[in-house]
Formats: structure tokens, C-alpha cells, sequence
């Protein structure tokens, strides 16, 4: 069985890292090599970025972010989402330092656009991004224009990628924890998930470990507000379904 | 010494690029003919699609030639699809693009992703890079060498027999990405610029 992967996950918003309050409400936190540099020194298992303002103003990837961060020599692998259009944003992403990357709602409209991608990165590098709200049913939602979108009839090739990105929309960056009743009415199983929302304690995460086909849990500012929170969380979790921490507190 | 990675518009570039850096090695990223003949090391990285990267490379014009110099003993590293480029062949993608045929096997297609940290484990104890055993690596790929092979020196804890390092001679194929392995990567490409005597002209 693979181990689960505990993620840190770093809302940035015109480059500087906030903290993201549901989506609607936002303080900042400071500069993302700060956190980057940290994150990758306590040795998580991967790092996402979520660039939150590109697709909202149509504005290309941040390719100039990893211009700027590439002199850190980060050995952490970089997962990157923000208004990824088309194949050659995809490419250019990996070519400049993500390793893989989300996809979001340029695609959730029509799913089929994401193959070229496919075929091209391979599955492995792809992970759709479902923020995801819950009424009685399970809600699309759609941050730029603000819809919902029901979710029942929506399933996405098992051939396209290799991860579902779920997160919880109410809970984000509210402490009580991602909505277990989002995994109880989802309904496609076939694609792994990495789940977001909510996450402050390895408490949570351990009520989570028995849903089905779950591969990773990203945790958002719980992560990195303290140092050794992230050692923190692994000491409280099982050891034979994490990796151990291979950076030692002093 | 010079250290070449292979542009052929499909790898992680600049993550490659920064695990050299990180050792202290002179480090170019190109597809030029001379600059591939000069170099003391030709590193293929990877993330992509097998028959993708098959036809950039000969789009580029370079297939043919790297071939020619691996096959001649240059000192090679495939990375994830860059170590899957020196097989013959891999059910990834259109049919009818065969790799490198470096080594005479062909990549499977696994029934699951392996996304995620794995030990790798030693098949013969007193191979080379022996220090590796049991160190964890980061994998992130849904086609590997799924059968027991001559070339195959290190297999993925709890995947067996699903290769992490192969090698023959001056030609090494990870699977698992060592840029993106934080001190163990580091420590493994160390250990590759010695073992291929790469850093014997400093």
C-alpha cells in the first residue's frame, strides 16, 4: 500500500501568501519564499501553490514566480494551479519548475480539452481541481462567476488524470475540519483524491484515513504558521501510513 | 566537466537543472549536437508522455545522435521517462515509436499511480550504490519496468518487482525523481558523478 502524503498547501494572492478565509476573505501572510524555503527544509512531501487571482482576471500562470524561485534550489516537489489555459501553459509550468500541475475550471466545462494535455505531460502530471460546496447536494463552485454547479451527473475520464483535488470550500481556512459528508455523497471513485479544506490536526486527518481511495491530505496555513507544525502532525498520525519526518527538531 | 540535460521540450527543466547546481557542477540545458558530444554527462530528464517524447526528440533532430553516443559509452542518467527513453519500447502512448533499445526490455503500464515516497531496495548487496539501500525517493509515474531484469539493480519497496535504479555499464535509468528527493536525491547524484568518474577531473 503507498503511504498517504501530507502536502502543504500555499494560497498565494498577487504573489504574496494569505490566508484564505472560504474564499472570500483574505490576510496576508508574507512572501511565498519564506514559506517555500521553510516547507522544504522540514521536508514535506509535496507543495501546492494555489494562485487565486489569475483565473479571476484571466491572467497567464505565473511563470515569474518560478523565475524567482528557482534560485532556492527547492528539493520539495512543486505542484502548481492557477488559470492554466491550454497544453503550452501546462508544458511551460513543467519546463520552468512545477511538477505537476491543477487543473481548474478553464476545463471543468469540457473535460475532453484536457487530453492534448495528457498526451502530452502524461496522466501522472495532472490534477483536476474540484472546490467543491455542499447543500444536499454536491456543488461546483465556481469562483469566478460565483455559480454552483451540480455535481451528480459530473464525472471525469479516469484516462485524463491522475488526482482529484477536493476542497472544501466552507471549511477552508476554518479550523474545524474537512466535511467527511463531501466524501459520503461524491460519487466517482475511480480517480484517487487529494483533499483541502479544513484540515488544522492530525486528529482530522486520522478520522479521515479509511475513506476510500484517498492519496494525500493538503493542509493550508496549520502547515506553516509554526515551525515543526508539520513534524507536529506526523508525530500524531499512524507511522506505517505516513512517511516519516526526515527533518529533526533541534 | 559539463553536465548536459537533454531539451526536448517535455522535462522539468529547472528542477533538473538545480539538483547539479546544488552539487557544484557545471550544468547546461541543450539540444545542440556539439554541446551533447562535448559533455561528460547526458542527463535525460522526464516528465511526459513516452511516444510525445520519442517524437520531439526526432523532431529535433537529435534522436539518432544521442542513440549513437549512448550506445558508444557516453555516460548517461534517465530520469522517470528519461530512464524509460532507453528501453525499446513502452505501451505509453501512440504505437510504433520505440526508445533508445539501451536496454532490450518494454515499459508496462501499472494497474495503479505510484505518486508518492518509496524506499528502494538493493537486489544484490554488494552493488555500487549500496549506501542507497532502504533511502526513500520521490516517485510520480503510471508506466515502469514491471518485470526481474538483468539491468535492474534497486526495485520499489512494496512493488517489487517494479525497478527504481537500472543500469549496464555507463548508462543509469531511476525511476523516481531524484531532483525532487530532497537529501537523498542529492546524496544519489553525488554518487552517480563519482561511480561514472565524472568528477575526476575536478
Amino acid at each position: 500500500m503507498n503511504k498517504k502524503r501530507l502536502i502543504a498547501t500555499l494560497v498565494l494572492l498577487n504573489d504574496i501568501v494569505v490566508q484564505s478565509i472560504q474564499f472570500k476573505r483574505y490576510l496576508p501572510l508574507g512572501k511565498i519564499s519564506f514559506f517555500l524555503e521553510n516547507l522544504d527544509r522540514w521536508g514535506v512531501d509535496e507543495i501546492i501553490i494555489l494562485d487565486i487571482n489569475r483565473s479571476k482576471f484571466n491572467i497567464e500562470p505565473n511563470f515569474k514566480l518560478f523565475e524567482k524561485i528557482e534560485k532556492f534550489k527547492l528539493k520539495t516537489p512543486i505542484i502548481y494551479g492557477g488559470n492554466i489555459r491550454n497544453k503550452q501553459d501546462a508544458i511551460n509550468l513543467i519546463r520552468y519548475g512545477a511538477d505537476r500541475i491543477i487543473l481548474g475550471r478553464n476545463f471543468f466545462y469540457k473535460t475532453s480539452k484536457i487530453e492534448e494535455i495528457t498526451q502530452a505531460l502524461g496522466q501522472q502530471a495532472l490534477i483536476f481541481s474540484l472546490p467543491i460546496i455542499k447543500k444536499k447536494n454536491l456543488f461546483f463552485y465556481d469562483h469566478c462567476s460565483k455559480k454552483l454547479i451540480c455535481l451528480k451527473n459530473f464525472f471525469i475520464d479516469k484516462n485524463l488524470v491522475s488526482e482529484i483535488f477536493i476542497t472544501d470550500v466552507k471549511h477552508e481556512g476554518i479550523q474545524k475540519g474537512f466535511d467527511s459528508n463531501i466524501l459520503r455523497l461524491y460519487n466517482q471513485d475511480n480517480i484517487p483524491k487529494i483533499i483541502f479544506g479544513g484540515i488544522s490536526s492530525s486528529y482530522q486527518i486520522k478520522k479521515l484515513l479509511n475513506f476510500k481511495n484517498i492519496n494525500a491530505f493538503a493542509v493550508g496555513n496549520f502547515l506553516s504558521y509554526k515551525e515543526h507544525a508539520f513534524q507536529n502532525f506526523l508525530e500524531h498520525l499512524p507511522r506505517n501510513r505516513f512517511r516519516l519526518p526526515t527533518y529533526k527538531k533541534n | 566537466m559539463k553536465v548536459l540535460i537533454v531539451d526536448y521540450e517535455l522535462g522539468n527543466l529547472a528542477s533538473v537543472k538545480n539538483i547539479f547546481k546544488s552539487v557544484n557542477v557545471d550544468v547546461i540545458v541543450s539540444n545542440k549536437l556539439r554541446e551533447i558530444k562535448n559533455s561528460n554527462l547526458i542527463v535525460l530528464p522526464g516528465v511526459g508522455n513516452f511516444s510525445s517524447a520519442v517524437k520531439n526528440l526526432k523532431k529535433k533532430k537529435i534522436f539518432n545522435f544521442l542513440k549513437f553516443q549512448i550506445k558508444k559509452g557516453k555516460p548517461t542518467l534517465g530520469i522517470c521517462l528519461g530512464m524509460q527513453l532507453l528501453f525499446k519500447s513502452s505501451e505509453e502512448g501512440e504505437k510504433g515509436q520505440e526508445g533508445f533499445g539501451i536496454f532490450k526490455y518494454r515499459i508496462k503500464k501499472m494497474k495503479k499511480f505510484n505518486i508518492g515516497w518509496h524506499k528502494i531496495i538493493s537486489k544484490k548487496k554488494n552493488f555500487l550504490f549500496k549506501d542507497l539501500n532502504k533511502k526513500i525517493f520521490y516517485f510520480n509515474h503510471s508506466y515502469g519496468l514491471l518485470e526481474n531484469t538483468s539491468v535492474s539493480k534497486f526495485y520499489v519497496s512494496n512493488h517489487s518487482p517494479l525497478s527504481s535504479i537500472v543500469k549496464k555499464k555507463n548508462i543509469i535509468g531511476v525511476q523516481f525523481h531524484p531532483e525532487k528527493s530532497q537529501d537523498s536525491g542529492e546524496e544519489f547524484i553525488n554518487l552517480v558523478l563519482k561511480t561514472l568518474n565524472i568528477l575526476k577531473n575536478e
